[in-house]
């Protein structure tokens, strides 16, 4: 299987608040191509993938505006989670990451079939679920940011982390991802009439846009979206 | 920075003495010192976990016989070292029968409804509210797992990152057999009407075990610890 560079429409969803819409003309932020990796499902049999990422540097988050589950789905006999989140990763370590997103299924600590709100960093060392359920179908705002030093969590209405001693180190990468363990559980904002929509910050705290699923494509930027058998970028994947 | 060195621990090598970075074995001097454990295979046996007629106030609601993935989030292309070697897994999960019914029920469905969750078979959980209260010592959930791994090493990474992400939790001498530990969790931003968690984490071999036994207000050992001996009288026949 290869990798499939897939093109996403831009439907643009609009940021309330401080967003700029205007994306910056730097280089340093064009989107890259995700290196050659034979392609799969993952993690087993029951585990599809999404991710998408822009440019490095002295950026200081990755946040996305998404749509909540309509539906989703703990039963079955595979187990496992499935989330959705934005990461601010170090490009130099990737286990130096900081994740904020929302979950359901098992946990590293609990099990909840709720989509509640979580963080974790160093790759996932470190969970914090906050079992605070998130309301269904609902646009929310969820970013993570650090400037190397301190870090915070933000989802929906509240900070799951604030100033948090713990730091993302430069160049940092603005990734997000998608994983679930149930076919129907739409990924990255998916299935049709929804969108995503993703932001990174700048050194100097302004929000740009970056990625899109549904609608035009916005240059520079592009999403590629890992596409194993039949898994549709921002739609409901199926068994491969 | 404690946090921080804790981390890097994990994140590159083994936490145990004896174990260089990366490696799946222990070093040639600790082997000399210490017997080699006989390995489990796939599957986790399921005579190892407990059965409904072992905790007849509860309902298994949960049952993942071929657990995928591990339960952690982290990059797919970037995993921390010990997810490689995972191979298999079970998950249980059981409810206490007070939760399914009656005013508890009742309250769980109007938490679910007002968050556009559909009423299901089973509560939502971690369970929250009057139940917490008005039962404090009562068990409500209990959660059962084994994690196989390919190494010991890499076992005992996985379950260092679980004992972690609790708050430690002093037991009477000899209330845990050797290699298992417990932490305590609140699974909620209120301190009355969230349930009390306490974790058990340990290791047998290559086989990481979690139990998760959460329930009211003012749980403490003396009130789970007839669920953990039915647990362990289950797993210990897996010990080597």
């Amino acid at each position: 299987m290869r990798w499939r560079v897939l093109v996403v429409m831009t439907g643009l969803v609009l940021v309330t608040g401080t967003v700029s819409l205007v994306p910056p003309a730097t280089a340093a932020l064009a989107a890259r191509s995700t290196a050659a990796v034979p392609a799969s499902c993952g993690g087993g049999s029951h585990r599809w993938y999404t991710w998408a990422h822009s440019g490095s540097g002295t950026l200081q988050g990755t946040a996305a505006e998404a749509r909540t589950w309509k539906h989703w789905n703990v039963a079955g006999h595979s187990g496992g989670f499935s989330d959705e989140a934005v990461w601010v990763i170090n490009t130099h370590n990737a286990n130096n990451a900081l994740e904020v997103g929302f979950v359901t299924g098992q946990g590293a600590t609990v099990f909840s079939n709720k989509m509640y709100m979580y963080y974790t960093t160093n790759n996932g060392v470190h969970e914090h679920d906050t079992f605070t359920e998130l309301p269904k179908n609902k646009v929310i705002w969820m970013s993570a940011v650090s400037n190397g030093h301190q870090s915070s969590a933000f989802v929906y209405k509240k900070f799951l982390a604030k100033n948090i001693h713990y730091g993302v180190g430069s160049p940092r990468l603005t990734y997000e991802q998608a994983e679930v363990n149930f076919h129907n559980i739409p990924m990255a904002g998916g299935g049709s009439g929804s969108a995503l929509a993703l932001e990174f910050k700048t050194a100097r705290g302004k929000w740009f846009d970056w990625g899109y699923i549904k609608g035009g494509r916005q240059k520079p930027y592009k999403i590629q979206f890992f596409q194993p058998n039949g898994v549709i970028e921002g739609g409901n994947g199926s068994h491969c | 920075m404690a946090v921080a060195a804790a981390s890097a621990a994990l994140l590159g090598v083994a936490c145990s003495a004896g174990a260089s970075q990366g490696a799946d074995k222990p070093s040639p001097s600790a082997t000399h010192r210490q017997t080699v454990p006989r390995l489990a295979a796939c599957p986790v046996p399921a005579q190892a976990f407990l059965r409904p007629a072992d905790v007849p106030r509860l309902a298994r609601f949960l049952d993942y016989r071929h657990v995928d993935q591990l339960p952690i989030h982290t990059q797919p292309l970037h995993p921390l070292w010990f997810v490689k070697k995972y191979s298999c897994g079970r998950y249980y999960g059981f409810i206490a029968r007070a939760a399914l019914r009656g005013r508890f029920r009742a309250e769980n469905n109007a938490s679910a409804r007002s968050a556009g969750y559909p009423i299901q078979k089973w509560p939502y959980v971690p369970l929250t509210g009057a139940i917490v209260t008005a039962l404090p010592h009562n068990v409500f959930e209990v959660y059962e797992a084994a994690y196989r791994f390919t190494s010991v090493a890499a076992a005992r990474a996985y379950a260092n990152v679980l004992r972690h992400n609790f708050r430690d939790y002093a037991l009477p001498a000899g209330a845990l057999p050797a290699g298992f530990s417990a932490g305590t969790a609140l699974l909620g931003s209120n301190r009355r009407t969230s349930e009390r968690q306490i974790g058990v984490v340990g290791q047998l071999a290559n086989v990481a075990v979690t139990v998760w036994l959460q329930g009211g207000e003012q749980l403490s050992w003396p009130d789970v610890a007839g669920y953990w001996a039915s647990t362990w009288r289950r797993l210990r026949p897996l010990r080597t």
